[in-house]
């Protein structure tokens, strides 16, 4: 069954919200409330309607399923800054915008339904929400992230800042721009002004500057975290977040889309510098996972990706409630 | 006010948000009679446009019911929060649907006169709307889609880019993707499912053909960042030939975003929209 939500932020604002309630004969032991969290300025519903299929599948399976929009997004009241450039409102998303609204959707999906275990899903920008709402939120004992951004995104940054410096799509970028080299039409855009000189130069640099030094190592050291961060235009956050998430030994799935080049920055900046050396810890293995759906783009448009990613979010959410 | 509620259609629930006004705008007519207030329904573009222009839909609704119109939002069967699958949707579904929220509008607000405002394949379904019958005061068609057959090469068109990106190449062509889908399969759109149903109803319309459409106002809308551009071709043809059966019929050409697609700079509303229309409405409805 769906309801309709309206509930008040601690601004004043009202926020609009649908609650997956499953069947009575569903019903888990313990009440496991899923709070489904929109990615980045899309609303409730998601690329794809993604959100409405995920919830409607948990709940399915016996799960309480919360879906809101923050203040300024979707049905709810409140805006968010008109005329400002997308990327530097996802770049606030990344630093916490819309973490406040988390934790009062949480009370109030906590409080209404008397949910037990309180699980944070998201996507993109929901799932850098769940992560810092997390770490403010001790009642969370669980953690779906789909393709979690690491990069802090900004206006200033071109295609060529999002991608992994020693990546396959950082090499297939440069060799896009060799193969340009003998094109008269690519030599008119760069002699015109029209070219993207940042993308341009950043894609040269990073070819032959050569493989990053990346901490490495059970755990690599704050300071090399941090300065990895400022290097790489990483977002701190994330980091400090998850490291908080790990002394609470709460689970966490973090799911990868194949084609995303996120996934790539992923790999290079945490999994490896990171997650390396901890999986022989078994109680690490139980708590962490990392999954990826080969070839799945951003917002997982073709309908096998979607089974892919659904399925396993069903698994992971029945393994660890 | 603002109350999202679930209407029933048939054996399936539509997710429906009322903005009702603070105000209710009341005339009294030549005869005596005293007229309520003019409900509007947005009738929202199809699939992925509508997930994009969903802030700018609300805020217009907002716009509308501050100024003393009752607005009725909602999803189609198989799209937003409504009930279904996008794959058992159809053109006739959808239209089912607008003429569902319609009698809803006109039992439980005593609203006396409909007006359908419709945001690209939307504005598309209020003209079908109008054709099959229904009573509908006014129309405000923004970028009508007016060619089902080339509104299809379009959305096929997104499927080529996916496999382009996903797989470097080109696997099954337009022709190819319209072949197995006449044979059973469905084809992807931007995450959504194409029947061979919904295909087929939306290649049959064209908005130029066949049957008239009429309400007795109606507002034409074509809106672009540009600064030198004209209504297409398609449109004006449209336009002219539905001055015959209407009271009053406008076409503005509104500088603006396209709103249906993503852009670089956040765009929740967009504010020459919104004055074009309420201005309109409180002109032909006060």
């Amino acid at each position: 069954m769906e309801e309709t939500v309206k509930f008040e932020n601690r601004n004043g604002r009202m926020l609009f919200g649908i609650a997956h309630v499953p069947e009575v004969s569903d019903q888990k032991k313990n009440r496991v409330g899923i709070n489904l969290l929109n990615p980045g300025i899309k609303y409730r519903v998601a690329p794809n309607r993604l959100n409405v299929k995920i919830a409607r599948e948990l709940c399915n399976q016996g799960y309480y399923v919360f879906r809101f929009d923050p203040e300024g997004i979707g049905d709810s009241s409140g805006e968010l800054p008109v005329g400002a450039h997308v990327a530097d409102i996802w770049g606030r998303i990344q630093r916490g915008q819309f973490v406040c609204d988390t934790l009062d959707a949480n009370d109030y999906f906590l409080e209404r339904y008397k949910i037990e275990k309180l699980v944070l899903l998201g996507n993109c920008g929901g799932a850098i929400t769940a992560l810092l709402s997390a770490k403010e939120d001790a009642r969370v004992s669980g953690l779906c992230l789909i393709d979690i951004p690491l990069k802090l995104m900004s206006s200033r940054m071109s295609f060529a800042d999002l991608i992994a410096e020693d990546g396959k799509k950082a090499q297939w970028f440069f060799s896009e721009y060799m193969k340009r080299l003998v094109r008269p039409s690519a030599w008119y855009r760069f002699l015109t002004l029209q070219s993207n000189y940042r993308a341009l130069w950043k894609t040269v640099l990073v070819n032959f500057k050569g493989k990053t030094r990346e901490p490495r190592g059970k755990g690599a050291q704050l300071n090399q975290i941090n300065e990895m961060c400022r290097s790489k235009q990483l977002n701190p956050l994330f980091f400090r977040s998850f490291e908080l998430m790990r002394k609470r030994e709460t689970p966490i799935l973090f799911v990868l889309a194949g084609n995303d080049p996120g996934t790539e920055v992923f790999r290079a900046y945490f999994e490896r510098p990171c997650l390396t050396g901890l999986e022989k810890d078994e109680s690490w293995n139980r708590r962490i996972e990392v999954f990826e759906i080969e070839d799945a783009n951003h917002i997982y448009t073709l309908e096998h990706w979607q089974e892919s990613l659904i399925m396993k979010i069903k698994e992971w959410v029945g393994k660890h409630s | 006010m603002e109350t999202p509620f679930y209407l029933t259609n048939g054996n399936y629930r539509l997710f429906c948000i009322l903005h009702a006004p603070d105000q209710i705008i009341n005339r009294t007519g030549p005869k005596g009679d005293i007229f309520k207030e003019t409900g509007v329904i947005v009738c929202s573009p199809f699939a992925e446009e509508k997930l994009i222009a969903h802030r700018v839909l609300v805020n217009l609704a907002r716009e509308l019911s501050e100024n003393g119109f009752y607005c009725l939002r909602f999803d189609y069967m198989g799209q937003g929060d409504s009930d279904g699958k996008f794959e058992e949707s159809t053109v006739n579904t959808q239209i089912s649907d607008i003429a569902c929220a319609i009698r809803y509008l006109e039992k439980e607000t005593a609203v006396r006169r409909i007006v359908l405002l419709g945001l690209r394949f939307g504005a598309t379904l209020s003209c079908l709307v109008c054709r099959n019958g229904a009573e509908v005061d006014g129309l405000v068609l923004i970028a009508p889609i007016i060619n089902g057959k080339t509104y299809l090469e379009q959305c096929l068109r997104s499927n080529l880019a996916t496999q382009m990106v996903t797989y470097k190449k080109i696997e099954k062509n337009s022709q190819q993707l319209v072949h197995e889908l006449m044979e059973g399969r469905m084809i992807n759109f931007d995450g959504y499912l194409l029947s061979k149903a919904m295909y087929e109803e939306i290649e049959r319309i064209h908005l130029l053909a066949g049957e008239a459409f009429s309400a007795k106002h109606i507002l034409f809308i074509e809106i672009s960042s540009g600064t030198n551009w004209a209504a297409s071709e398609e449109t004006k043809v449209l336009y002219s030939k539905s001055r015959s059966n209407s009271e009053s019929v406008e076409l503005k050409q509104v500088s603006g975003e396209q709103v249906w697609k993503d852009n670089k700079v956040y765009v929740p509303r967009e504010r020459n929209l919104e004055v074009s229309i309420l201005e309109w409405m409180t002109r032909t409805y006060r």
